[in-house]
């Protein structure tokens, strides 16, 4: 064969393996022409959508609706495209950290104030994994744990090294496009371990309040000031006894467990019993707390980060205007320490906390935690 | 375009969908390709390094079993043979009680509760130490520390344990001569009553007399076969004993049996030698040491399978059906009606037992006004639709009914519906 003939293949494949090798395509989130189909690829694969209806983009994954494509949850049982709902979307997530973080006082009972009367109360749930935020957060157990870790290994072999990835710390985006005016919403959130919501308000928008459940930490930015913000965190709801449904009871897995005979009868019965009194009570509760059921209401895709609250706009005046997270200020609940900037920044601070801890437990003197360094 | 622009182009077409396909087959085809053979090769792994047992010295061969037959373990055989070296498989553990206030430096105090784990992390390099030093004093001539960690036991008392491997003092012996040997093992139990005293010294003192003890035992096993090792010895400080064990080895000729083949899994017996039975040799020559297969046992019934099949199927059916979350309103209309001051229901999961049982939902603090009206709003009576679920369930039942009727009758049940 000619040379030039596997030259080319070379770079055919090359391509090959930089076109489709699983990578992340940052789809424009405006001007989705209409009528067309095509191969979009996002987060986690890439489906065959088509562009004239973001439905297409929803596909099922154990039984919880998956986004395939830049596409936002709504009220409405339907998605929406993003650029058809978010004016200047940044789908990479922010580009700077927040201005400034406020800690909110945590709540003192297990319950929230109820929502404004009048208010329309609205109920997303946050999965999967969301945008870059530039704001970390971290325990004192995780601190601790590295801490011993970096003992163990200046024990070991004597190295001296603290592994950070900040991507593991980071607070994850969640975009919330507010293009509700005739009623005031109280959202009611649903967090993932370490959500960060970011509300856009189309202007007349109003928020009268925000609940947030479970999560290690509760973070909104984008309200105006003096808004309510509430939080049961995770550790909470445990204390209070409330366990939040937030997914089908019943997912393909499951089913295919009883179909093949690793759940007997009796045992699927069992659990899907002991499922549906756990929605039952949590539906109670919650229709206690917001005066609405639970599970009708939820609205959220996996990996989908986008959520329109509101009615679909219909042209581009209706859009609602995207602000990034650094323009903003950042509330937050949480018990352990939540901190900003790049991932250097944070590298380099958690590192330099690790090596603190661990020359003050050692008495100063870090050579003398292994072998022979007593001497 | 030349058919050369063309063939370059399918031949980029082809490979470029195979490797998109390889990168989403990727997780399986690793798992299958890669993960499971490395499990079947870590399993297998003492076969392909000594396939019959064997163990090479500077001037012969040797198959070494164990006392039930096996195959020797070749880390087990290093650890007796191997004498003059540290080796994996011999090696003591000792858990030693600690009070952490001990390892402060002088003027220093103990830190807050939550980092006492840490402060002992950083210390107990001195225990082991100590541990090490112990040994040598009286049991090895050479010792190092492996692994260390501390547990809390109550308050700032802890469980600190060291690992160390060994090279013990005494001499081993030499292997005995003959190509044929079994490696014996055998494992004493000895506690030291401490009477409740856990000093240091207290604990260094019933240490030693558990390492005495092994090496006595060792000596005398060494008088009987000519060789003994000390594989591993074990302390464990309790409150008021030390609970001590130990294992030793020694190697043993099968002569005087005229046995030279082994007759191991995967071997065929030589029909002019003993075939080695569970350590002892049989006198029946050509006698089959590996069991017979158990019978096969019958093939289940076809139709009995297919009918599990659906009976699951069915079952899976019904489940699904009770997934279903009522979409009749979207969020957005319950959420309006709500705003507005309209009736929202809670839909209600059906039971999918016959006999569900519902408890009281969990007090999550004092009620509020709303929240008692809520209970009652939402506790409705059930519905009275028919759906799926209910269809199936009573399809069942009607599908016992008939059964039970051809079984005490044995004429066909009326059809019900």
């Amino acid at each position: 064969m000619d040379g030039r003939v596997l030259l080319l293949v070379f770079a055919g494949l090359v391509g090959g393996i930089v076109l489709l090798g699983g990578r992340t395509f940052d789809l424009p989130d405006v001007g989705i022409p209409l009528g067309q189909s095509g191969l979009v690829a996002s987060t986690g694969g890439a489906v065959q959508g088509d562009r004239s209806d973001p439905n297409t983009f929803v596909v099922d994954k154990s039984g919880v609706p998956q986004a395939r494509g830049p596409i936002a949850a709504t009220e409405h049982l339907t998605a929406a495209f993003v650029g058809k709902v978010l004016d200047g979307h940044r789908r990479s997530g922010a580009t700077a950290p927040p201005i400034a973080l406020i800690p909110v006082e945590p709540q003192q009972f297990c319950r929230f104030s109820p929502p404004e009367q009048g208010s329309r109360v609205v109920n997303l749930v946050a999965m999967g994994r969301g945008l870059d935020t530039k704001t970390y957060i971290y325990s004192d157990a995780q601190l601790q744990e590295r801490t011993e870790n970096f003992l163990k290994d200046l024990q070991s072999d004597g190295r001296a090294e603290v592994p950070v990835y900040p991507n593991s710390f980071e607070l994850e985006g969640v975009d919330i496009a507010v293009s509700e005016t005739e009623y005031p919403v109280h959202l009611v959130l649903h967090s993932g371990a370490k959500t960060l919501w970011n509300v856009h308000l189309r202007p007349g928008a109003r928020v009268t309040g925000v609940s947030m459940i479970g999560g290690r930490v509760a973070a909104i930015s984008g309200l105006p000031s003096g808004t309510p913000v509430q939080a049961l965190l995770k550790e909470q709801l445990v204390d209070c006894k409330i366990s939040p449904v937030t997914r089908p009871l019943v997912n393909p897995v499951f089913l295919s467990s009883v179909k093949i005979g690793v759940i007997s009868k009796e045992e699927a019965e069992e659990t899907i019993s002991n499922w549906q009194e756990m929605e039952r009570r949590y539906n109670v509760w919650f229709k206690g707390q917001f005066g609405i059921p639970a599970t009708t209401t939820r609205v959220g895709y996996e990996n989908g980060p986008v959520f329109l609250v509101g009615p679909l706009p219909t042209d581009e005046t209706e859009l609602v205007p995207f602000r990034d997270l650094q323009e903003k200020t950042l509330l937050y609940v949480s018990g352990e320490t939540i901190t900003r900037g790049t991932a250097a920044d944070f590298r380099d601070e958690f590192r330099g906390k690790v090596r603190a801890l661990a020359m003050r437990v050692s008495g100063g003197n870090l050579q003398g935690v292994a072998l022979g360094g007593g001497n | 375009m030349g058919r050369g622009g063309t063939g370059i182009l399918v031949i980029f077409g082809v490979l470029s969908l195979g490797i998109y396909g390889l990168i989403y087959l990727a997780p399986g085809l690793i798992f299958f390709s890669q993960v499971a053979p490395m499990m079947n090769a870590m399993s297998e792994l003492e076969d392909i390094r000594n396939p019959s047992g064997a163990f090479e010295t500077a001037d012969r061969t040797l198959t070494i079993r164990t006392q039930d037959g096996g195959k020797a373990r070749q880390t087990d055989i290093e650890a007796h043979v191997n004498s003059r070296d540290f080796a994996d498989n011999r090696s003591a553990t000792v858990v030693r009680r600690v009070d952490i206030t001990d390892l402060l430096a002088d003027g220093e105090e103990l830190p807050e509760a939550e980092l006492l784990d840490l402060f002992v992390q950083a210390r107990i390099a001195r225990v082991a130490e100590r541990d090490c030093d112990l040994m040598r004093q009286v049991l090895a001539n050479a010792c190092s520390p492996s692994r260390f960690s501390a547990s809390s036991v109550e308050g700032t008392i802890y469980n600190v344990t060291t690992r160390m491997n060994f090279v013990q003092t005494q001499p081993v012996g030499p292997v005995p001569g003959s190509t044929e040997l079994i490696l014996n093992e055998k494992s004493f139990d000895y506690d030291v009553d401490t009477a409740g005293a856990i000093g240091w010294e207290d604990q260094d003192d019933a240490i030693a007399q558990l390492y005495g003890a092994a090496q006595v035992g060792c000596d005398e096993i060494y008088g009987q076969f000519g060789n003994c090792a000390i594989k591993s010895v074990s302390a464990r400080q309790r409150e008021n004993q030390l609970s001590g064990r130990f294992v030793l080895s020694w190697l043993v000729p099968v002569d005087p049996l005229p046995v030279t083949a082994s007759t191991g899994e995967g071997q065929a017996a030589s029909p002019d030698r003993a075939p080695f039975m569970g350590g002892r040799f049989s006198d029946e020559p050509g006698q089959d040491v590996v069991s017979a297969p158990a019978p096969a046992p019958a093939q289940p019934a076809f139709d009995r399978r297919a009918a599990e099949r659906a009976e699951r199927q069915r079952t899976a059916d019904q489940l699904e059906a009770t997934a279903d979350v009522d979409r009749s309103l979207t969020p957005y209309e319950i959420s309006v009606a709500a705003a507005t001051g309209q009736s929202v229901e809670v839909p209600q999961p059906e039971p999918f037992l016959e006999q569900i049982t519902v408890t009281e939902p969990v007090p999550v603090g004092p009620p509020t006004d709303r929240e008692a009206v809520a209970e009652t709003d939402v506790e409705g009576p059930a519905l009275a639709t028919p759906t799926r679920s209910n269809l199936l369930i009573a399809q069942k039942r009607e599908w016992r009914r008939q059964a039970r009727t051809m079984f005490e009758t044995g004429q066909p049940a009326d059809i019900a519906n």
